[in-house]
């Protein structure tokens, strides 16, 4: 009786055990292998570290999504140099410890290259072991100071924030013919650094220049503005995260200001426009790396490829980390083989590769984008008035 | 010049608001001789029930859901105090209502991300628009909430002075056992009171819709701040709520036109440090403080 007691302990146990493990394995085969095969055996693995739980789920969701796509269509027509493209998806929760951990689990299943993290305090946190294990990255984070680390495996994807406040400030003395330019920012890092960046290039260049803070989470910046707006300046910028600019749009109308007003990229994205009466926030400008209302032939064909797929409009993620899976597939294919030094060499001699997002040419410190476009919102959607260059990068 | 007098009347708005937060502080505060803690929470969920539930799930015009945002919210005031003040106000300390509220401002807070999510939305259409005075440029929002709040102050004061059940109530705040023996049954006017300080809360949030979007953290300042112009202007009268209430808005919205924008809070909180220090009974208090 006994001896029968413990079998049956033993075999529920057993049983136990197993159950929690076989979804996993499931998902696993649903994400890397999905359709046709044009070689069967033959495999290149790309890793994709990003947010699909967290604060920010949608981002890992159409990062998720633009990945996909693009690994579909190349499987669709032969893959990369005859090998089934195969992709790694691990969430790292935006967090620096989840990121950490999923970097080393795709460290160690045999990815060639990898796509992400996309903030600049992930990608400072496993930068350093990346390159220690010979990894080419492709990272997201707009931080300027992240390609002065000197890693030669990191390539950025996303314009660096210095490119986005020198194109402000280059659109604002030429197009809008501004003689005294106020700012508005978020006192973060972030923010602050812009501010540096505008207040450097306004300052090589003698333009007066006054501008003043807030902190997360304020709700009241009408003090800030009145102060700004009785300065007497003839253009705004504002910077900041999405629901404070939100709010100051509105309060912007409210002060009585009535000069152009340039934003971050939160300006360009549903997000922060659906917050604000169409009414408000008709006639803000932006710089913004995508914005799905383009009328370029090649962004019009992704967004409708995009939305008869997933029946949504693509945002940046989504078209950034599509480009990244091109890019990779250019890389690779130059190389002609699948050592990752090769694949790290071939990245940085990247040189003029159409992408939905931009044309991507890989910088000594490895920028590839060099190209943003300046926005105009209308009927609370942002639409492309100019595309702007970095200098030595013009078509 | 123009600015200053934009500062003044936008200050007087945000020192309405204050008021409108020291008044349903003060009527709970008076009736129960409790704090309500989850108030702050009140005015979240009030925000949300008419910007997420009656305009966006529902689909009503602006002012039905307005309408319908104050009963549903006066009945939830009355369920509060019957299922959390009135038990938990008669146990030996006052330690445990005071966490009931406590706990309940936590429940409100994750059931409203439960129902409604973490993004923060817009009411399209609300109150939006702007006045231009000639000197200067007032949002209609600001300019409703002083209209709001001087009809609201003029209600009051017919509501507490007039009619039988406001005597009641003044009866209550100032003595409950005498009270309690002329006939008046305390428990019902704590009922009453508690769904009136929801409904403000409702009003409090309805109207700062337009200045700060429905969001989960949209009622953190004004909130500390309306408490702050209970103590300046004179902890548990009315009068006071309204002095603590425009003295601190007008304050920190001219100090804007002088100093850095940026401390604009910190001054707010140094002028009731301040206050705390030098003056506990607030600009009208005559509130007896008693050291033990």
């Amino acid at each position: 009786m006994m001896v029968v007691a413990v079998t049956l302990l033993s075999a529920c146990a057993g049983k136990q055990e197993q159950a929690p493990a076989a979804p996993k394995v499931q998902e696993e085969e649903t994400e890397t292998e999905k359709e046709a095969e044009p070689a069967e055996g033959e495999t290149v693995r790309i890793g994709v570290t990003t947010a699909l739980t967290g604060p920010s789920p949608l981002n890992g969701q159409r990062t998720r999504e633009g990945v996909t796509m693009a690994q579909e269509e190349i499987n669709a027509q032969g893959g990369i140099g005859g090998k089934t493209l195969e992709i790694v998806i691990e969430d790292d929760g935006a967090t620096t410890s989840g990121t950490m951990n999923s970097v080393n689990k795709l460290l160690s299943s045999d990815i060639l290259a990898l796509i992400g993290p996309h903030m600049s305090s992930n990608v400072l946190a496993v930068q350093e072991q990346l390159k220690e294990n010979g990894m080419a990255f492709l990272a997201g984070g707009s931080s300027p100071g992240l390609t002065e680390l000197g890693n030669e495996f990191l390539f950025r994807v996303r314009p660096s924030d210095s490119l986005a406040c020198k194109i402000a400030v280059k659109y604002l003395l030429d197009e809008v013919g501004a003689q005294k330019i106020g700012m508005i920012y978020d006192t973060d890092n972030w923010a602050t650094s812009a501010k540096e960046v505008v207040e450097a290039e306004l300052g090589a260049k003698n333009i007066e220049f006054i501008c003043e803070g807030y902190n997360t989470g304020d709700k009241d910046m009408t003090g800030q503005l009145a102060k700004l707006k009785n300065a007497g300046m003839d253009a705004l910028i504002v910077w900041g995260h999405d629901a404070e600019i939100a709010i100051i749009a509105k309060q912007i109308k409210e002060v009585g200001i009535e000069v152009p007003i340039m934003g971050s990229a939160g300006f360009a994205m549903s997000t922060v426009l659906d917050l604000i009466d169409p009414e408000v926030s008709a006639g803000i400008l932006t710089v913004s790396e995508f914005t799905p209302y383009s009328e370029e032939e090649g962004i019009q064909e992704f967004v409708k490829k995009y939305q008869e797929k997933y029946g949504s409009d693509p945002d940046l993620y989504s078209a950034a980390y599509y480009d990244c899976i091109y890019l990779l597939k250019d890389a690779i294919e130059r190389a002609g083989s699948t050592d990752a030094d090769a694949i790290r060499a071939a990245l940085a001699e990247t040189k003029d590769l159409k992408g939905v997002m931009s044309t991507m040419t890989a910088s000594e410190t490895g920028e590839m984008i060099h190209e943003m476009s300046i926005c105009e919102v209308r009927d609370g959607k942002a639409y492309v008035i100019q595309k702007v260059y970095e200098d030595g990068y013009e078509p | 010049m123009q600015s200053i007098i934009q500062l003044i009347i936008n200050g007087c708005a945000s020192g309405f608001i204050y008021f409108l937060v020291a008044f349903e502080i003060t009527i709970i505060y008076n009736s129960s001789g409790l704090m309500n803690f989850s108030h702050e929470k009140f005015i979240v969920f009030g925000a949300y029930v008419f910007g997420g539930l009656f305009v966006r799930m529902m689909g009503f015009g602006h002012l039905e859901s307005v309408v319908f945002t104050l009963i549903f919210m006066a009945v939830f005031g009355a369920v509060v105090a019957i299922g959390i003040f009135n038990p938990l106000k008669n146990l030996p300390s006052n330690v445990f209502a005071i966490f009931g509220t406590v706990l309940l401002s936590r429940i409100l807070t994750e059931l409203t991300r439960i129902i409604w999510g973490a993004a923060p939305f817009g009411v399209n259409g609300f109150l939006t628009g702007y006045v231009d005075l000639g000197s200067a440029t007032i949002s209609k929002a600001n300019l409703c909430i002083i209209g709001v709040s001087l009809v609201f102050l003029w209600g009051q004061n017919l509501f507490y002075n007039r009619t039988r059940l406001g005597k009641a109530m003044r009866c209550v705040n100032q003595d409950k056992h005498a009270a309690a023996l002329m006939g008046i049954d305390v428990k019902k006017c704590n009922i009453i009171t508690v769904a009136m300080s929801a409904c403000v809360c409702a009003i409090i949030g309805m109207l700062i819709i337009p200045l700060y979007n429905v969001d989960l953290s949209m009622s953190g300042t004004i909130a500390t701040k309306g408490f702050m112009s209970c103590v300046v202007g004179g902890y548990g009268t009315i009068p006071g709520a309204i002095a603590g209430g425009l003295f601190l808005g007008v304050i920190e919205n001219l100090y804007t036109y002088f100093g850095p924008a940026i401390y604009k809070d910190a001054v707010s909180f140094l002028v009731f440090i301040g206050f705390l220090l030098i003056r506990p009974n607030g600009i009208l208090g005559k509130v007896k403080i008693t050291r033990s």
